[in-house]
């Protein structure tokens, strides 16, 4: 489209991230004459606005999260997919703990080498300079509920590296640290420990997921 | 009594429900009044009653098959654990007791070890809450049409398969007379979605597995469909009623029933070679493989289009062992206290215990050599098979009829 025109409906880009909790604003949104000149996409944002709208004013938000946050959450806390990625001697122990010694596939575990298919990324190991880049990048091909955990000294801090001139201070320094545990390097068992303290984490903290914003 | 005649009780009984239900909105809503009475008046009719009771049929028949879906993942998990030498999941019923106390709202109670001592078929349904929950990404310089066409094309050609095959004689949801031949077209179906994925998603990694699934696809149809003739061909049908009969009838040793991987061996090694590849598990997985591929056509799909697509895999391993207790174990047919249906799924749930022994027990092979055991082994093997069953069904008898000899098939 060369044209510059503004296609679609003014007032849905109005409604566009406005909290908005006047009535008649909410009940002004489609205008009559305007149908036709919505795209698809345009109609279910306009719809997904609608409805997010009226749940809010009438308070059925409320109630509707009330019931779909527990069992949300529920599956999301017992069923955590991590990266299969390694950077250092902290994998191996990462490997040790799906062996049969320490079973961690109990507590649900699949590793996925797919970014898009994973909830939980393991930093495990120094993570260098020209690493940084890449673990940001498959940091954010993780889709949305996603948590970090950074596995040993080095991801927490740099750990024996700490005054290297290659190696990044912590996994933290550029993407969001759930949960730290510490360890050089990091025993199966505090690996587990590091899930369940996740879980708990999840449970308090994650908000009710059914309709957006 | 047949599924069908259980199902069209069942219609007649909603019907004298819902007629009165839409007589009463007819006087109650006049602008709506016409469909309703339409509804009502066709509802009344043969064919409304047949068609509401498809509409169980069918329904049934899916959600037979979404239950043997989860039990055959939560098999494969534990019976893999158990090969490794490990427990699996372990996710048990009193797990619910949390979800319970976040619903009432009561304090939380920090009691872990409980969660994790059961048996672990709640671990499924953690899986798909969550999936449900993930975000859907389409990768921006992906092509948006195809890119969600092609997992419509895989997990509906999948489910279809569910409708297809019967448990019994009395437990079918469709029961045509070129029954395994649709069964295979669905089957033959999928690739395309696969290749359909693997391009849209713009990514060289599943672009390579799907072009590897249309390779695959060439090598394994040929002996598959060519292992399959020789039953055809011995029990004169494709329906599968009559193949199971057919196998029931001619007798063996002291009376016994001699079902088709007795004289066929040859063709029942080929088909189950074949259809392992038609249902892309481990030994030829090749499109998935993980340490080649990062996770194969699939490596751009999240959240509940990749639940969707290992569910969907699943279901076609099961109606794919389904499709070989047919054919070749004698179908539903078995002693008699047991009920027929259940010897369909013991031997089924025997196939796929199988199919779980070799995944974790073969490396996985090379796409040159499954285009060379496709074409150079399997395809001579199911030839041979073929020579054997028209010696069986043409000629022998022909010779019988001649000189005096015994009458052995």
């Amino acid at each position: 489209m060369s044209s510059k025109k503004v296609r679609g409906n003014p007032g849905l880009r109005r409604g566009v991230g406005s909290k908005t909790t006047d009535l008649d604003e909410i009940m002004e949104d489609p205008p009559a004459g305007d149908w036709l000149t919505l795209r698809s996409d345009q109609l279910l944002e306009w719809i997904d606005n609608a409805v997010y709208n009226v749940a809010e004013t009438t308070g059925m938000r409320e109630v509707v999260n009330r019931v779909t946050r527990p069992i949300f959450n529920y599956g999301q806390r017992f069923s955590p997919h991590p990266l299969h990625f390694g950077i250092m001697c902290c994998a191996i122990e990462m490997g040790q703990a799906s062996a049969p010694d320490h079973d961690i596939d109990r507590l649900g575990l699949v590793y996925r080498s797919s970014p898009r298919q994973c909830d939980v990324l393991i930093v495990n190991g120094p993570v260098c300079e020209k690493l940084r880049p890449k673990l940001k990048t498959l940091y954010e091909q993780m889709p949305e509920p996603k948590w970090v955990i950074a596995m040993g000294e080095c991801a927490i801090s740099g750990g024996p590296y700490w005054d290297s001139y290659s190696v990044v201070a912590g996994a933290d320094t550029f993407i969001p640290v759930d949960v730290y545990i510490p360890g050089c390097p990091v025993r199966p068992e505090a690996l587990m420990h590091g899930f369940l303290t996740l879980q708990k984490k999840i449970r308090e903290k994650e908000p009710g997921m059914f309709l957006r914003r | 009594m047949t599924l069908f005649d259980a199902c069209r009780i069942m219609a007649e009984w909603t019907v004298k429900v819902l007629i009165p239900v839409f007589e009463f909105q007819e006087g109650l809503f006049p602008p709506f009044s016409n469909p309703a009475g339409w509804v009502a008046d066709w509802l009344a009719t043969e064919g409304g009653l047949d068609t509401m009771a498809w509409f169980y049929a069918v329904n049934i028949a899916f959600m037979i098959g979404m239950t043997n879906l989860i039990l055959v993942i939560h098999l494969e998990r534990k019976v893999a654990a158990r090969i490794q030498d490990r427990r699996g999941p372990m996710l048990s019923f009193r797990s619910l007791r949390e979800l319970g106390e976040d619903l009432s709202g009561q304090a939380p109670s920090w009691k872990f070890k409980k969660n994790y001592s059961g048996i672990g078929i709640l671990q499924n349904l953690a899986d798909g809450i969550k999936a449900i929950t993930k975000e859907l990404i389409v990768p921006a310089k992906a092509d948006k049409f195809l890119f969600t066409m092609g997992p419509i094309i895989f997990i509906s050609s999948s489910v279809f398969l569910l409708a297809l095959f019967p448990l019994s004689d009395r437990f079918a949801a469709s029961s045509a007379p070129a029954g395994l031949m649709v069964i295979m077209a669905a089957f033959s179906i999928a690739p395309i979605g696969v290749l359909t994925s693997g391009w849209a998603s713009n990514n060289k990694y599943s672009m390579i597995g799907g072009m590897r699934s249309a390779a695959q696809l060439m090598s394994y149809e040929i002996p598959l469909l060519l292992s399959m003739a020789g039953v055809f061909l011995l029990a004169g049908s494709f329906d599968p009623v009559v193949i199971v009969e057919q196998q029931q009838a001619s007798t063996w040793f002291f009376g016994l029933p001699m079902w088709n991987f007795i004289p066929q061996f040859i063709g029942f090694a080929v088909f189950m070679i074949c259809i392992l590849a038609e249902v892309e598990r481990v030994p030829f997985d090749l499109p998935e493989a993980e340490a080649e591929l990062v996770e194969g056509w699939t490596t751009e799909y999240s959240g509940i289009r990749y639940m969707l697509f290992l569910a969907a895999e699943y279901i076609r391993g099961f109606a794919g062992a389904a499709v070989a207790t047919i054919l070749f174990l004698g179908g539903w047919a078995g002693p008699w206290p047991v009920p027929p249906e259940i010897w369909f799924l013991l031997k089924v749930y025997l196939i796929l215990l199988f199919w779980i022994f070799i995944r974790w027990s073969v490396p996985r092979i090379r796409t040159d050599q499954i285009l060379v055991l496709g074409w150079k082994k399997l395809l001579p093997l199911s030839l041979i098979n073929l020579l054997i069953v028209i010696f069986m069904v043409e000629i022998y008898p022909y010779f019988t009829e001649i000189v005096n000899l015994p009458e052995v098939f």
